[in-house]
């Protein structure tokens, strides 16, 4: 069920009204319903692979309580262990066996002429477990490292890890911010919920009008990459970077919204990352709840930034080698989070990277010359990143950038009848820019937009919003980018 | 709470409104390049228009010929005429089971033919159904078919043509609409016939490789219930299937699944394994050209003589 079909647009109303009209006398029941529909919610994928999010989740309730009453540090370590092997260990099966399998096959032939037959499996990866392994691991922790005690209601714990609108592709929450929300009742607060719907409104136009028209373009060029001149490939990765953040950001915008119209607030996600003017700050924009999650459970207890310069570029080559792997069992990906640890590095040596924590241009409609360089140069880098993360391998990415670096750079790329639909493509995404600009301060671009019109107005707006989204929206429903992760 | 319900509510009917309000603007100025999901086809393809204006003036008809492009280049009223037959060709571009659903539904009760003639080609049981409804949408009368074959559907390129269309319909600006009758060596013939003088090229018959029909659940409930519908209105009516050319039909490889499924909702004639017709008879790769349809529809009326339960007389 995704958040863009005609079945969520039915099982989400039905739940808002039995959560607040029917189980609304009862925190408990509340929970229960919540519970239960986000069960539902996953299994209208697979409903095997529910018994893996209840086995993984029953773990993480149960080491959570092991820890936190062992009394020597030795168990206490034994259980964090269990915890974190058997989820890693459910992790490295389901989505990186195969993958170490050829690895390690393809090495051999190459190194030593040897033909290894290891068998692969035929295994689906089950949908969302790399976010909700980690919503249990971020859990053990934290009680392992003292931050929080554990949770003693497993229906609570339940629905921390496994809310709906979180539950496939994140915001990948903690157990600090979330379970708290979880534990106290919840009153039905008009301005938040209108608010919900806003964010999810914005969310679909990110992922139907932005994303998927950007995906027709980005995967036509990268699927038949060796019959186009450099200047079209140039336009599939920029098509690829709006599709993928459409997509993803898009996502997080419908789960924020969806999530506080049941009164939850969820992590942000995403902060207008192409607004960045240097990659740190990047990092700090893109997928942020991931990007923290490395930072507090990887990056800092490997030592962080105190150590001295080698020790620090080497924690962050690693967090970002292992961000890239995180995503999938591809070398490109890895080589992605390594290209991302490059073009950090020049922050880190001359420790630059807290240097634009503030919005680019705060308060003012443009930014400065200097200001658009570095944005530019910025989304350039990361552009030139993207072609690795959408490319089906190595050779593929070599090949694709190869293409670029050509004669053809400088052609005309609309020149191809298939190509044609580009150009309506980009009048599209230039207004969302411009949105984007202008609603940069806020935590979705049209979070404040037209509040203080008049309602007729706002409504119009709305209401072209949905227009939009009904003439350019693909007739079939698509998937996330971020589910196959 | 009750703030929030009946704005989100007055939202949804106003949102509605000013939705409808932008498709007709968009579908009366913008060019079609920038109205993706809005294919509002009038005239494009298949003559519908014109054969619609002329089937809501023809009554009491021997034979209705529903079905795809092979109904409307496949018989041809001038030859049943000779026949002493008088018949009207309904069909439609890439006509699928549902499209049948909503014309039947609309005209079997203003034409009252004696005989339905329901060409099937099997490929529009296997269809979506989205290009033919754009057609029928386009070119038909928006009506409550229509609207329930929408609701089917449930495709937003369909929903907004039919927003479009229904304006166009009810503010009279198709009146002075005349659709060009001829196109190339295609001519549309008074009866809802499409004449091609097109002959194939040997390039049009080289594909060789075995596929099969994929048929589509929601076509076949269609198809079902349009043998429901006929039975129910004691209309008698033939499931015909025209000739392919030889080497097309004998790439397909569960031609008996199909005869199977029609013949077991009434009379069915599959002209493939009744009639051969070489290949110069066709205008391309699967549609008869006029000689074709010259050889063919004697056949087709030899057989209607043939079954004692055609109510039609031929001489």
């Amino acid at each position: 069920m995704l958040f863009n079909s005609l079945s969520f647009a039915i099982f989400l109303p039905i739940v808002f009204g039995l959560y607040w009209f029917i189980f609304n006398r009862s925190l408990k029941l509340q929970n229960v319903l919540l519970l239960l529909s986000s069960y539902y919610f996953y299994s209208c994928w697979d409903w095997r692979f529910l018994f893996l999010l209840a086995f993984s989740t029953f773990l993480d309730y149960y080491s959570g309580l092991k820890i936190h009453n062992s009394e020597s540090e030795r168990w206490r370590r034994t259980w964090l262990i269990i915890s974190v092997g058997i989820n890693l260990g459910f992790l490295g099966y389901f989505k990186y066996y195969n993958f170490f399998a050829q690895s390690f096959a393809e090495m051999m032939h190459n190194a030593f002429h040897y033909d290894v037959h290891l068998s692969t499996l035929n295994v689906l990866l089950p949908i969302g477990i790399s976010f909700y392994t980690f919503h249990g691991l971020s859990y053990v922790f934290d009680i392992y490292n003292r931050k929080i005690t554990p949770s003693t209601n497993f229906v609570q714990y339940s629905l921390f890890v496994s809310f709906f609108p979180l539950l496939v592709a994140g915001p990948i929450e903690r157990a600090t911010h979330l379970l708290p929300q979880v534990e106290k009742p919840r009153q039905f607060d008009y301005s938040k919920a209108v608010d919900g719907l806003r964010q999810i409104l914005w969310g679909l136009f990110k992922k139907i009008v932005i994303a998927d028209n950007c995906a027709q373009i980005a995967n036509q060029i990268f699927n038949n990459s060796d019959h186009y001149p450099g200047s079209v490939l140039v336009l599939g990765a920029i098509m690829f970077a709006f599709q993928i953040y459409g997509d993803f950001s898009g996502y997080s915008d419908m789960a924020l919204g969806t999530a506080r119209l049941f009164g939850f607030e969820l992590l942000r996600n995403f902060a207008y990352p192409y607004f960045s003017r240097d990659i740190a700050e990047f990092w700090r924009r893109w997928h942020i709840s991931l990007s923290s999650w490395f930072k507090d459970y990887l990056y800092f207890p490997l030592g962080g930034s105190r150590g001295g310069m080698l020790k620090t570029v080497r924690n962050t080559f690693i967090i970002f080698l292992v961000s890239g792997f995180w995503h999938g069992a591809n070398w490109t990906f890895v080589v992605w989070g390594g290209l991302n640890a490059l073009f950090i590095m020049p922050s880190v040596i001359f420790k630059t990277n807290r240097k634009n924590l503030e919005t680019v241009a705060q308060g003012k409609l443009l930014p400065n010359l200097r200001e658009i360089m570095q944005m530019v140069v910025t989304f350039s880098l990361t552009v030139f990143a993207w072609i690795f993360f959408r490319a089906e391998s190595m050779s593929h990415a070599f090949s694709f950038i190869k293409g670029i670096l050509s004669k053809t750079l400088v052609s005309n790329p609309f020149h191809f009848m298939e190509l044609k639909p580009a150009i309506l493509y980009i009048l599209l995404v230039i207004p969302f820019i411009v949105l984007e600009w202008l609603g940069r301060e806020q935590k979705y671009a049209i979070e404040k937009l037209g509040l203080k019109w008049p309602r007729v107005f706002r409504w119009s707006f709305y209401a072209f919003m949905f227009f939009i989204i009904g003439m350019y929206m693909q007739t079939e429903v698509t998937e996330f980018i971020y589910f196959q992760f | 709470m009750k703030r929030f319900l009946s704005g989100l509510l007055l939202f949804s009917v106003v949102g509605v409104i000013l939705y409808m309000v932008l498709v007709i603007v968009v579908g009366s100025f913008a060019p079609d390049r920038y109205k993706k999901n809005l294919k509002y086809a009038l005239g494009r393809t298949g003559n519908l228009y014109t054969r619609i204006k002329q089937a809501d003036t023809v009554k009491n008809v021997d034979v209705l010929v529903v079905g795809s492009s092979h109904a409307y280049r496949g018989y041809d009223p001038r030859v049943f005429a000779q026949y002493g037959v008088h018949m009207f060709n309904l069909g439609s571009s890439g006509q699928s089971m549902m499209q049948t659903e909503v014309l039947l539904n609309q005209y079997l009760d203003r034409i009252k033919p004696k005989l339905v003639l329901f060409d099937i080609y099997p490929e529009y049981l296997c269809s979506s159904a989205i290009e033919s409804a754009l057609d029928v949408v386009s070119n038909d009368h928006v009506d409550a078919q229509v609207l329930g074959m929408a609701f089917k559907l449930n495709n937003i390129e369909v929903y907004n043509t039919l927003i479009y269309s229904y304006f166009r319909q009810k503010a009279g600006l198709n009146k002075n609409f005349v659709e060009a009758t001829s196109h190339g060596k295609d001519s549309y013939i008074s009866g809802g016939y499409v004449q091609s003088l097109k002959v194939s090229s040997p390039e049009d018959h080289k594909a060789t490789e075995p596929y099969k029909y994929l048929l589509n659940n929601k076509q076949v409930e269609a198809l079902h219930r349009i043998a429901e519908l006929l039975k129910e209105r004691k209309m008698p009516y033939v499931f015909v299937q025209s000739p392919l050319p030889v080497k097309h039909y004998a790439r397909i490889t569960n031609n008996a699944e199909v005869d199977s499924l029609v013949s077991g909702l009434g009379t069915y004639y599959n002209f493939n394994k009744l009639m051969t017709v070489p290949d110069s008879l066709f205008a391309d790769g699967n549609h008869l050209n006029q000689w074709g349809v010259q050889k063919y529809n004697p056949e087709v009326l030899k057989q209607l003589k043939l079954g004692k339960a055609s109510p039609v007389a031929i001489n």
